[in-house]
C-alpha cells in the first residue's frame, strides 16, 4: 500500500470512529428540543388584541340580549310594537365602560438553555369591562388579568 | 421531489420545520467535521452540532441570501464548537472526570486502537485551523475542493494546496513518532 493511500485510509477511518455514532443526533435533538416559532412583532399585538375585541363584543352581546329579554318583558304590556323591537328603541342603552391597562416590564438579559442570550420582557394586561343598569341600580364588573413572558433575542456576538 | 437548498432554506423561513430537518440532514455530517475540526473530540463536536442547528432554525430568518447557507452554517458550527471546547476546559479545571473505562472485548486491541487514535488526534491538532476543517471536509464526508472551498470562502487551488501540505505534515507527524 502506498504512503498516501495508508494515510488516507487511516484519516478516513479515524473520522468514521469520532463521528459516525453522532449522525443523527442533530436531527433528534431539533425535534425535541425545537424551540417554539416566535411571533412577529405585529402579532404580538394582534393576538392580544383580537382575544380583548372578542371579550368585549361577548359581554356586549350578552348585554344586548339581557336588555332585549327585559325589554320583551316590558313591551308586553303595551301590545304596539313587535316586542323585540320596541325593546331595542325604547330601552335606554346600559352605561358600558371598557377599559384595559398594561405595562410592559423589561426583566434584562437572561440565558435560555446553556448560552443563548435574550432579553425577558413581562407584560401585564388588564382588561376591565363594567356595565352599569341605573334603572336596577345594578353594576356588573368583569376583569380579566392576563401576563406573559416574551423573550426578543440578542446578539450573541 | 429533489429541492435545492435555496427552495429548503426559504420554506424554513417560512416556518417549515420540515424543510429544516431536510438541511440538517444534508449538512449534518459537513458540520461534523467543521466542529471536530475546532474541538479535536468527536462527543463534543457532536453537542455543538445539535447546538448549531437549534440557533440556525432561530436565526435562519436573518440570512439575507438562501444560497449562502453552507457558509453561515459553518460559522455557527464553529462558534458552538469553540463555546463547547471552553465549557469543556472549565469543567476540565473544575476536576470533574470526563471519561468512564468500557470494558473491551478485546483490550489490547483496543488498547493500540486508543493509542492510534491519540496519535492521529495529536497530528491533526498540529494543523493550522483551516487545514484541519478541509482535512476532516474531504475525509469525512468526501467533499471536492471545489466544496470546501465554497463552504470556508477560499479558491479550490487554495484548498488544494493546504490539503497537499496537511497530507505531507501528517506523514511526517505520524513516521516521527512511529520511529
Amino acid at each position: 500500500m502506498r504512503e498516501s493511500d495508508e494515510i488516507d485510509l487511516l484519516l478516513k477511518e479515524h473520522f468514521a470512529s469520532e463521528l459516525d455514532r453522532h449522525a443523527g443526533g442533530a436531527q433528534r435533538a431539533f425535534a425535541e428540543r425545537r424551540p417554539v416559532e416566535r411571533t412577529a412583532p405585529l402579532l404580538r399585538w394582534l393576538v392580544p388584541g383580537t382575544v380583548g375585541a372578542m371579550a368585549a363584543s361577548l359581554v356586549i352581546g350578552m348585554v344586548m340580549m339581557w336588555a332585549g329579554h327585559r325589554g320583551a318583558v316590558v313591551s308586553g304590556t303595551d301590545g304596539e310594537l313587535p316586542p323585540q323591537a320596541k325593546s331595542l328603541a325604547q330601552v335606554e342603552p346600559p352605561t358600558l365602560e371598557r377599559a384595559v391597562a398594561w405595562q410592559a416590564i423589561d426583566e434584562g438579559p437572561v440565558l435560555l438553555g446553556e448560552d443563548l442570550p435574550v432579553r425577558r420582557v413581562r407584560e401585564q394586561m388588564l382588561q376591565r369591562v363594567r356595565w352599569h343598569d341605573p334603572e336596577l341600580n345594578t353594576t356588573i364588573e368583569m376583569t380579566v388579568p392576563r401576563e406573559r413572558i416574551i423573550y426578543v433575542e440578542m446578539e450573541s456576538y | 421531489m429533489d429541492e435545492t437548498i435555496p427552495e429548503l432554506v426559504r420554506r424554513a423561513q417560512r416556518g417549515d420545520a420540515a424543510a429544516f430537518s431536510r438541511l440538517i440532514r444534508r449538512y449534518e455530517r459537513t458540520a461534523l467535521a467543521v466542529a471536530y475540526s475546532q474541538t479535536g473530540d468527536g462527543d463534543l463536536a457532536g453537542e455543538a452540532v445539535q447546538e448549531a442547528f437549534l440557533r440556525a432554525w432561530q436565526r435562519i430568518r436573518s440570512l439575507t441570501d438562501p444560497a449562502s447557507f453552507g457558509p453561515w452554517l459553518v460559522q455557527i458550527v464553529q462558534r458552538c464548537a469553540v463555546d463547547q471546547r471552553r465549557q469543556m476546559e472549565r469543567r476540565r479545571d473544575a476536576d470533574v472526570p470526563t471519561e468512564v473505562a468500557e470494558e473491551a472485548a478485546d483490550p489490547v486491541a483496543e488498547l493500540r486502537q486508543r493509542e492510534l487514535r491519540e496519535r492521529i488526534s495529536a497530528a491533526l491538532a498540529e494543523l493550522d485551523e483551516t487545514s484541519r476543517t478541509a482535512v476532516a471536509l474531504r475525509y469525512y464526508e468526501g467533499l471536492s475542493s471545489r466544496e470546501i472551498g465554497q463552504l470556508l470562502e477560499l479558491s479550490p487551488a487554495a484548498i488544494d494546496m493546504r490539503l497537499s501540505r496537511a497530507r505531507q505534515q501528517l506523514r511526517e507527524i505520524l513516521e516521527a513518532e512511529r520511529a
